[in-house]
C-alpha cells in the first residue's frame, strides 16, 4: 500500500505547490474547496480510498491522511492571514491602501489663539460675557482709575509704551474693567481677554502679550468667591487633581490682593526644574477689587463688592505645551505652527 | 531679598526649622523664593512686596512669625550706655532747610571711638546675609538697618565743615563726589546732607566721600533719618543709584523709629567701637506722627471676605502686628497705626491684614451668586472667528504677528497712509509705529519662514489695525492672508496643492458667504503699489476700497526681501461686523430631471466675467436653475486678444419634466443674446 502512501505524499507536495501560487482570497477559497472540500474534495476522496486499503495498514494510512488534513488546514489558515494583511496583491485591479493617505489640506489656528478660546469657553460656561476696550488708552484708564497715580511707585513696575504723555499702549487689559464699570451697572461677570504691551523684550517677555483677565462685581462678593472661582477654572484648565495655592501679594488695584500657583504641571508637585523644586507654578493674579477704583467709576464701595483676576495666555501656553521660549509665538515658524492643528 | 536664619533667630524663639519658617512666611504674603544651604547658614530669599517696607528687616519678619502663633519674639537688649561730655547740639548743629523732603532727622554724637574689625560673630551674620564687613563703625550702621529696618548713615564729625549739618535742596549744578567714586551732578530736585558748605551726602541714598568714615576717625555723628518717598525715588531713579538705604526710604521708613535706631546703633558702638555717647541726641521733627485711625465694621470681614473670623484673632492678630485698639464703638472697633505701617491707611487694608495671618488657604471656597444674562460674544470676535475658521480650513495657518512694525513696512503696503501711531519710546526703529494693515506685519512673518525653507507658505492673521484718530486711534477690525503662487506640493499619484489668486478669492467667497450669505463683493482695478496691477484687484462694497487681492508686486517683494512670487489679502471686516447673525432658510428643490447644455464662445480677453454673468442673470431665462464657467481657454488655436469661455447651462422645472425641444429653444435665444451683446462667435 505504499501507493497510497505515496500518493499522500504526491497530494501534500501539490497543495503547497498551490498554496504558493495562490493569489487573492477568492483562490485561496477555491483551494480549499479542491482539498477539503465535503462532497468531492482531495481529502474526502483519499478518506474513500482508505476503505479498500488492507485492515492492517489502516490505522497508519489513517494517520498520514490526518496528519494531511492538518497540514492542508494549517497552510490554508497561515495563507489566509498573509493575504488578508496584504491585500495589495490580490488583483491587477486592486489598490495598495498602504499608499500614504491624501486628505484635503488643513492649517490651524495659533496656539494662542487656541488657548484662549479654551479660557474663555471655561468662563463662557460659568456665564461669563467677554469685553473688549482699545490697545490705544489714555493713562487715565490704564493707569489713573486704578490707583496708580502719576507718582505711584508701581507704575515703575510695569515698563510702559508712550504715544504721548497721556496715551500709552495699554499694559494690562484692566482698562476694560474701567469702561466695563462705567458703562454697566452691577451685578455681572465678564472677562476681557486682548493684547497688551511693555517695553521687555527676552526669554520669558515679549514686548507684546495676551493677558485674560477677569471681573465680578456684586452686592456681596466675597474673598471666598474669588476662591472657588479660580479653583473651579484651573481644574477645568490644568484638570481635577490640579491643586491651588494662594500667596498675599500687592497690587495696587486690588485689596485683599493673591498671587495663584496651582501644582506644578511638570512633577506633579513633587518639584522639578520648571518650578524651581517648589511643586508650585505661579499662574495668576486676583483680589478683591480696591475701592479706590470703584470710587473712581463712580460705584459705592460700601454697598457693591467684587473681585478680578488676571492670567497672561503665553504663560499658561508655554506651560500647556511645554514651550520655554516666548519668542516662538511671533517668530510663527510654520514648523511651529503645523504642531498645533 | 536675602535673610540669614540665625539672624532671624535673634529675635524669635521659634520651634520652626528653615523649610517651616519659609511656608509660614510664603503664605503670610513675604514669598520665600528660594531657601539657599551653605554649611551651617541658611537663606531665605524673600520676595517683599513694595507696600511692605515694615517687613524688610529681621525684627519685622520675628514680627510676622510671632503674630501668626509660630514663636515668640526675643527684644532686642535695651540700650546700656551712659552718656558722658558736652551735649550733642554743642558738637554739632543740625538745620532742616526742606522739611517738606525731611520730615526728621536724629543726631547722635560718639566721641573717641577706635576704629577697627567689629565682632566676629557680627561679620558672620552680615556675611551669611552677603554683606561685606568693613569697619566696627559702618557696620554697626549696616547692622542696624537690617535689624530694625531703618537706614543709617555715620559721619566723620572731622569733616563736617562748621560742624554743621544742613538738609537742604542740591543747588543748581551743585556736584558731588559719592561713596561710590562717581562725580554726581546735582539739580534741585536733589535733597542733599551738607555741612557748612557742600553736600556730604544724598539724602537716604549713599553717602559722599569727603565726610566718610576712616581708619582714623575717631568722632562719628549718626545719623537716622525720615526722607519722602518720591523724593528719594527721583533722585535714586535719575542717578541710577540702588541702595539698600534708598530702597526702604522710597517705599517708607518708619518716622517712629528713628531714634530708637539711632539709640542702638550708638549703644553698638559704645560696646563695639569704645564710644563715648554725647548726652542729648538732637531729633529735629518737623512733621511729628500722628497715628491713623481706622474704624474697622464689625460686618466687614464677613462682608468682603465672607468667612466669619473670631473676634478675639482679630485682635490678637491687629495688636500682633503692632496695631492699637483705641475703642469699641457700635460699629466696631477704632484702631490706631503704628509708624511704620504707612501702607495701611483704610479699613480694607486691615481687612486684609487680617485675612493674611487669618491664611488664605485656610479659607472655603464658594461661588459668586450673580446671576448673569451669560456670554455675549462681541461681532467683532465673530467675524475674528469666521475668519479664522475659513482660512484654517482653507489649509491656512493662522500668525500672530506684532502690532507694531517700522514706519516703511506700513508705507510698503498702504503708501498713501503717511499717518501713524507712533510709539514715543521704541524698543527700535522696527517696532517704532503700529501697524496700519495686517499685511505689513504678516509680510516680515513671511520673510522670516522663507528664509528659513518653509516654502509651502500659507499664513493667514485676523487682527486690529490702527489708524490716528484724536490722541488715540481707531482700532480696526482687519485680516489679511498671503501664500507662496503655484505648486505647493504633489501627492503620489499626481494631485497638485496650488495656490494662487483664485484659490484666495475662493476663501475670500466662503469667508463672504459664511458671514453674510451672498456675494457682495465687487472688483475694481487695482490702486495699490503693494499689487501687480495687472494680477491684482481693489475689493469694493458699496463702492467704497475695503481691500486688495491679488499678486504682490517686486516693489513690496524686494522691501521685504522676499524671492518668490506670493499672492495676498488685505481685507477690512469693519463692514462685515454684526452680520453674522445670518439665519439659514431652507429651500425647497425640485425633483424634476436636469437638463443641460454647454456652449463655447470666442470673445475679446477684455470682457470681465462678472459682466457675462450679469448679462445672462439679466436675461431671466425661464427653467435656467443654475450656469457655470467650465473653461476658459487662451492660447493655441484661439486668436489673439481673443479668449474662449465655455459655460454649462442647467435647466430645471419645478414640476414638470422639459422636453428637449424646449430646452433647445430657450437655449438657443440665450446663446444669440450673448453672442450679440458681446461681439461673440459659437465655437
Ligand atoms: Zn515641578
Amino acid at each position: 500500500m505504499s501507493d497510497l502512501k505515496a500518493q499522500i505524499q504526491g497530494i501534500r507536495d501539490a497543495f503547497n505547490q498551490a498554496l504558493g501560487q495562490v493569489e487573492g482570497l477568492k483562490g485561496l477559497e477555491e483551494l480549499r474547496n479542491h482539498y477539503l472540500g465535503r462532497k468531492r474534495g482531495i481529502i474526502k476522496d483519499l478518506l474513500t480510498d482508505l476503505r479498500s486499503a488492507p485492515k492492517e495498514l489502516r490505522p497508519e494510512l489513517g494517520q498520514a491522511v490526518n496528519r494531511l488534513k492538518q497540514a492542508v488546514e494549517a497552510g490554508l489558515s497561515e495563507k489566509l492571514e498573509a493575504l488578508k494583511s496584504n491585500v495589495s496583491s490580490s488583483k491587477e485591479d486592486g489598490i495598495d491602501l498602504t499608499l500614504p493617505g491624501i486628505a484635503p489640506e488643513l492649517g490651524s489656528l495659533h496656539p494662542l489663539n487656541i488657548v484662549n478660546r479654551d479660557l474663555i469657553r471655561i468662563f463662557e460656561r460659568m456665564g461669563y460675557e467677554v469685553a473688549g476696550a482699545s490697545e490705544i488708552e489714555t493713562d487715565f484708564y490704564n493707569f489713573e482709575a486704578l490707583g496708580l497715580t502719576k507718582d505711584h511707585p508701581a507704575r515703575d513696575m510695569q515698563d510702559t509704551f508712550y504715544v504721548s504723555d497721556e496715551v500709552v499702549l495699554r499694559t494690562h487689559t484692566s482698562n476694560v474693567q474701567i469702561h466695563l464699570m462705567q458703562e454697566k451697572k452691577p451685578p455681572f461677570k465678564a472677562i476681557m481677554p486682548g493684547r497688551v504691551y511693555r517695553k521687555d523684550a527676552d526669554i520669558t517677555h515679549s514686548p507684546m502679550f495676551h493677558q485674560v483677565e477677569g471681573l465680578v462685581v456684586g452686592e456681596d462678593i466675597t474673598f471666598t468667591d474669588l476662591k472657588g472661582t479660580l479653583e473651579h477654572f484651573l481644574k477645568k484648565l490644568f484638570g481635577s487633581d490640579t491643586k491651588m495655592r494662594l500667596r498675599p501679594s500687592y497690587f495696587p488695584f486690588t485689596e485683599p490682593s493673591a498671587e495663584v500657583d496651582v501644582t506644578c504641571i511638570m512633577c506633579g508637585g513633587k518639584g522639578c526644574r520648571v518650578c524651581k523644586n517648589s511643586g508650585w507654578l505661579e499662574i495668576l493674579g486676583a483680589g478683591m477689587v480696591d475701592p479706590v477704583v470703584f470710587q473712581n467709576v463712580g460705584y459705592d464701595p460700601e454697598t457693591v463688592s467684587g473681585f478680578a483676576f488676571g492670567l497672561g495666555v503665553e504663560r499658561v501656553a508655554m506651560l500647556k505645551y511645554g514651550i520655554s521660549d516666548i519668542r516662538m509665538f511671533f517668530d510663527n515658524d510654520l514648523r511651529f505652527l503645523s504642531q498645533f492643528n | 531679598m536675602d535673610f540669614s536664619v540665625n539672624w532671624l533667630r535673634k529675635y524669635i524663639e521659634t520651634k520652626l526649622d528653615a523649610d517651616g519658617i519659609a511656608e509660614v512666611l510664603t503664605d503670610q504674603g513675604l514669598t520665600v523664593d528660594e531657601i539657599r544651604r551653605d554649611g551651617d547658614s541658611i537663606v531665605l530669599d524673600i520676595d517683599v512686596t513694595t507696600n511692605r517696607p515694615d517687613a524688610m528687616n529681621y525684627v519685622g519678619l520675628a514680627r510676622e512669625l510671632a503674630t501668626s502663633g509660630n514663636g515668640d519674639m526675643i527684644p532686642i537688649p535695651e540700650p546700656s550706655f551712659t552718656e558722658s561730655g558736652t551735649v550733642t547740639e554743642e558738637n554739632v548743629a543740625v538745620e532742616i532747610q526742606a522739611p517738606d523732603l525731611c520730615g526728621r532727622y536724629v543726631a547722635r554724637y560718639v566721641k573717641n571711638v577706635k576704629i577697627g574689625p567689629s565682632p566676629e560673630w557680627m561679620q558672620e551674620l552680615l556675611q551669611e546675609a552677603g554683606i561685606r564687613p568693613i569697619s566696627n563703625v559702618v557696620d554697626i550702621t549696616n547692622y542696624v538697618l537690617w535689624e530694625l529696618g531703618h537706614p543709617l548713615h555715620a559721619f566723620d564729625s572731622r569733616f563736617l565743615q562748621g560742624k554743621q549739618i544742613v538738609i537742604r535742596r542740591a543747588v543748581a549744578g551743585e556736584t558731588m563726589l559719592t561713596l561710590d567714586g562717581v562725580e554726581r551732578k546735582l539739580t534741585p530736585e536733589d535733597l542733599v546732607i551738607a555741612d557748612g558748605e557742600r553736600p556730604v551726602a544724598l539724602a537716604g541714598i549713599m553717602g559722599g566721600e569727603n565726610s566718610e568714615i576712616r581708619e582714623d576717625t575717631t568722632d562719628v555723628v549718626i545719623e537716622s533719618a525720615w526722607f519722602n518717598p518720591v523724593s528719594v525715588r527721583k533722585t535714586s531713579k535719575r542717578l541710577a543709584i540702588h541702595t539698600d538705604s534708598s530702597h526702604r526710604f522710597e517705599r517708607g521708613a518708619d518716622i517712629g523709629i528713628a531714634l530708637k535706631a539711632a539709640n542702638r546703633a550708638a549703644d553698638l558702638m559704645a560696646q563695639f567701637a569704645g564710644g563715648e555717647v554725647a548726652p542729648k541726641p538732637i531729633d529735629a521733627f518737623p512733621m511729628p506722627f500722628a497715628a491713623p485711625e481706622i474704624l474697622l465694621k464689625s460686618d466687614s470681614l464677613k462682608r468682603i471676605l465672607g468667612v466669619e473670623i473670631e473676634n478675639d484673632f482679630v485682635e490678637k492678630t491687629l495688636e500682633g502686628l503692632g496695631f492699637s485698639k483705641v475703642q469699641g464703638t457700635k460699629d466696631g472697633s477704632i484702631w490706631q497705626v503704628p509708624s511704620n505701617r504707612l501702607d495701611v491707611t483704610r479699613e480694607i487694608d486691615l481687612i486684609e491684614e487680617v485675612a493674611r495671618i487669618y491664611g488664605y488657604n485656610r479659607m472655603p471656597s464658594t461661588l459668586p451668586g450673580v446671576e448673569s444674562p451669560g456670554r455675549e460674544t462681541s461681532p467683532s470676535e465673530l467675524i475674528f472667528n469666521q475668519v479664522e475658521s475659513v482660512f484654517s480650513a482653507g489649509g491656512f495657518y493662522e500668525a500672530i504677528s506684532y502690532s507694531f512694525c517700522s514706519p516703511d513696512d506700513n508705507l510698503a503696503i498702504l503708501p498713501k497712509k503717511m499717518d501713524m501711531v507712533r510709539i514715543s519710546n521704541p524698543l527700535g526703529e522696527n517696532t517704532s509705529v503700529m501697524r496700519t494693515s495686517v499685511l505689513a506685519t504678516l509680510m516680515s512673518v513671511a520673510a522670516l519662514n522663507l528664509k528659513r525653507g518653509n516654502l509651502a507658505l500659507k499664513l493667514f492673521e485676523a487682527g486690529r489695525v490702527y489708524l490716528p484718530k484724536g490722541a488715540q486711534a481707531d482700532e480696526r477690525v482687519s485680516m489679511a492672508a498671503v501664500a507662496v503662487k503655484g505648486v505647493q506640493s504633489r501627492a503620489w499619484n499626481g494631485r497638485e496643492i496650488v495656490a494662487d489668486e483664485f484659490t484666495m478669492k475662493g476663501l475670500l467667497n466662503r469667508f463672504e458667504q459664511s458671514v453674510s450669505g451672498m456675494s457682495r463683493i465687487t472688483y475694481g482695478a487695482c490702486d495699490s503699489a503693494a499689487f501687480n496691477p495687472d494680477k491684482s484687484a481693489a475689493l469694493l462694497l458699496n463702492n467704497h476700497t475695503i481691500g486688495y487681492l491679488g499678486q504682490l508686486s517686486g516693489q513690496v517683494l524686494s522691501h521685504f526681501d522676499i524671492d518668490y512670487p506670493l499672492v495676498a489679502l488685505e481685507l477690512d471686516l469693519s463692514d462685515f461686523v454684526g452680520e453674522t447673525q445670518r439665519t439659514v432658510r431652507f429651500k425647497p428643490f425640485s425633483m424634476m430631471p436636469l437638463t443641460q447644455r454647454d456652449s463655447a464662445f470666442l470673445l475679446d480677453r477684455r470682457i470681465r466675467y462678472d459682466e457675462m454673468e450679469a448679462f445672462l442673470k439679466s436675461l431671466d431665462v425661464p427653467y435656467l436653475k443654475n450656469f457655470r464657467l467650465f473653461d476658459r481657454y487662451e492660447g493655441k488655436g484661439v486668436p489673439a486678444g481673443k479668449v474662449s469661455i465655455a459655460i454649462n447651462f442647467v435647466f430645471q422645472a419645478d414640476n414638470q419634466t422639459l422636453n428637449n425641444e424646449e430646452v433647445n429653444e430657450l437655449h438657443q435665444k440665450m446663446v444669440s443674446a450673448f453672442i450679440d451683446k458681446f461681439g461673440a462667435v459659437l465655437r
